[in-house]
């Protein structure tokens, strides 16, 4: 700084000084702006029938899903105890039949969930900032003492409502599992924090793109890219990871959880972390889910030791972390300092004019 | 004094374009600056660095004290910021729209209502309260877009172009509305690239071209300066003999350089000398019977000191 430094003190103003003038604590300038932010993007999404049309659809096709499952597993449990009993006409079924039943649409809602938070958080949260920058309506937000990241969070947690609004909608239909059994209400509380984690994380992925790019439409696209690449992509590279290191010893297959694919490539696929929450609330039927998880953690199923939170704790975890990073990265990128560069400077080039003969 | 804008040689390039070069700039305490250039002058980004939206490459600028580089939360506090170009959030109600900005300052909610309502009073836009923002004319949401900037009472209006794209009518308004925000104290620095229109609004103004400041002060004072000479329209009572014989006796004064009587039968002349050579050459007339009605400088006078100021080597540069 040179000696013509800017003066400590404020100068006495012309004005009268309202309370706006005096600078409020950054606490209260976040929360300030979180809840600006927040209610007129809430404001925008719900107004109208629009929301409750969406959410009116979406719990009719839960709704047809439980039932599907529930029509399915309950054929199914009827076939086979008629073939047990050797043609007696049995109609009914055991307590165990209805347990499974119950794992079975608590899966299914789960994965669906799963599938739809991640096919539409990324759509949601890609337009928040580059659809600021497009109506040109960032600039004027800037140019008030806003808190950045209190706009930042504002707009990823306002442009989530509708799939934490989905997420709990479904919160009644899931309980349906609770009058087959075979489920722990701590079941349900895995499920919705795991989900509540991944939309925040695949959210934030879109909110990051939305701020790198400056056009909604490329930055959408590209949030659908990563989070491919996270589902699919990840389950495709540990499954050719795993077929590919399986070791042998004399040619002789060492089984299969003898194969040298980390499990980190999953820790952000949230289908893997669903598997583990089917798994864990279901441990004793060695099902699908749980030898899946077995050879992914490299853990034995073990009958004395039935596998628990092998996987998703640390999923969920990372989903966070993720968020976090991406959440305070978007601070950065329209942080003041390198904030609104024009996509064209705004004067023609000077230099390339000759300067005036002296 | 503190000036309410003080500017130091801000500098600004892109890649090696210099958008703006070394601007050096004072605005006093309630003033209303025009900043006047052709498009692409500098204006517009000498503004953004002003609102703290870019920064600059070198040099500096502080508004109230604060500098927009250290301080620019302070500074942010201090204007009210109106960019050339702006849009408007769909499906939010007039109201809604300036509560919006209002809550970032930290206003509470219910003095914030009688802030908007205020607001809305001064703007005119009271009765379109509950209107959508985007249903509002282009003038109504210019002088919205003004009321937003204005929610934390600011000390320093930043306007880049506010007339820019409204219609006559809504021009007048919108000068009448910065008057009485002028006559609140507020400190205006306004930019437009048609010197005209800021000629009876400016308190002074600072003509702009190619980053650089090419002449600031009052306008009569620019104006004073860089002409060299000028053109008077002249009326005489009388008809056209009269109109004849005072184009002869005009046309023998030694400050006139040539004197053409126009189709509508008034006289235009062009002076070789300042004000006080005008003033000679009426005082001159007037006195040897000549009935002169009206005698003043060409409206399109200023237009043309302008199109002078900025454009000195146009020539070399085709």
């Amino acid at each position: 700084m040179t000696a013509e430094a800017a003066p400590a003190t404020p100068p006495t103003p012309a004005t009268p000084a309202t309370p706006a003038s005096r600078e409020p604590s950054a606490l209260r300038s976040f929360w300030a702006s979180i809840s600006a932010v927040g209610a007129k993007e809430s404001r925008w999404r719900m107004r109208g029938r629009r929301a409750f049309v969406v959410v009116t659809i979406y719990v009719t096709l839960v709704s047809l899903l439980v039932y599907a499952v529930y029509r399915f597993m309950y054929d199914q449990a009827l076939m086979q105890a008629q073939f047990q009993s050797e043609g007696l006409s049995v109609d009914f079924v055991s307590g165990s039949v209805s347990a499974q039943i119950g794992q079975a649409i608590f899966g299914a809602i789960l994965v669906l969930q799963t599938v739809l938070t991640v096919m539409v958080a990324p759509a949601l949260t890609s337009g928040a900032i580059s659809v600021e920058r497009e109506k040109q309506t960032l600039e004027l937000l800037i140019t008030t003492p806003v808190s950045t990241l209190g706009l930042v969070v504002g707009k990823l947690f306002s442009s989530l409502a509708y799939v934490f609004l989905l997420i709990a909608a479904s919160v009644p239909l899931m309980s349906i599992v609770f009058a087959f059994g075979g489920l722990a209400p701590e079941d349900l509380v895995r499920a919705y924090v795991l989900l509540v984690a991944v939309a925040f994380g695949i959210g934030s992925i879109g909110l990051v793109m939305s701020a790198l790019v400056k056009r909604t439409q490329i930055a959408t696209a590209l949030s659908y890219l990563v989070v491919l690449g996270l589902t699919i992509g990840t389950l495709a590279l540990h499954t050719y990871w795993m077929a590919s290191t399986t070791e042998r010893e004399n040619g002789a297959f060492r089984g299969m959880r003898s194969h040298h694919a980390p499990e980190a490539i999953l820790w952000l696929n949230p289908l893997a972390a669903d598997l583990d929450v089917v798994c864990t609330g279901t441990p004793e039927s060695y099902g699908f889910t749980c030898s899946y998880i077995s050879l992914v953690t490299k853990r034995e199923v073990d009958p004395a030791n039935p596998m628990r939170d092998a996987l998703w704790p640390v999923s969920a975890a990372s989903f966070l972390v993720l968020g976090i990073t991406l959440t305070l990265l978007t601070t950065q990128l329209i942080a003041p300092s390198r904030r609104l560069r024009r996509p064209r400077p705004a004067a023609p080039p000077p230099e390339q004019r000759p300067e005036p003969a002296a | 004094m503190i000036p309410a804008v003080r500017i130091q040689g801000l500098t600004k390039r892109y890649g090696t374009v210099q958008a703006v070069a070394g601007v050096d700039l004072e605005v006093g305490e309630g003033e209303i600056f025009g900043l006047v250039g052709p498009n692409g002058a500098g204006k517009t980004t000498t503004i953004r660095m002003l609102a703290t939206l870019i920064e600059p490459s070198a040099g500096q600028a502080q508004i109230c004290g604060f500098d927009i580089r250290a301080q620019p939360n302070s500074v942010r506090r201090v204007i009210g910021y109106m960019p050339d170009t702006f849009g408007v959030y769909d499906d939010m109600r007039v109201w809604e729209y300036l509560d919006f900005f209002a809550q970032f300052y930290v206003i509470p909610s219910a003095q914030r209502r009688q802030v908007v309502a205020d607001l809305l009073e001064l703007v005119e836009l009271t009765s379109r309260r509950e209107d959508y923002v985007q249903s509002l004319s282009r003038g109504m949401q210019q002088r919205l877009c003004l009321a937003h900037a204005l929610v934390h009472d600011p000390r320093v209006l930043l306007l880049d172009e506010p007339a820019s794209g409204l219609d006559p009518r809504a021009r007048a308004e919108l000068r009448e509305l910065l008057r009485e925000l002028s006559s609140l104290g507020k400190t205006i620095v306004i930019s437009s690239h048609i010197l005209p229109e800021l000629e009876e609004l400016c308190t002074a103004v600072a003509i702009i071209d190619r980053g650089r400041v090419l002449a600031s002060g009052s306008v009569d004072q620019i104006q004073a300066r860089f002409r060299s000479g000028s053109v008077v329209r002249a009326r005489i009572l009388g008809g056209p003999d009269a109109a004849g014989s005072a184009q002869e006796f005009l046309a023998a004064q030694p400050e006139v350089v040539s004197v053409e009587i126009m189709s509508d039968g008034r006289l235009e002349l062009a002076l070789g000398g300042d004000d006080d050579a005008s003033a000679a050459v009426l005082y001159r007339a007037m006195s040897t019977g000549h009935r002169v009605v009206s005698f003043g400088p060409v409206a399109s006078d200023l237009e043309e000191l302008f199109l002078q100021i900025t454009s000195p080597n146009e020539e070399s540069a085709a």
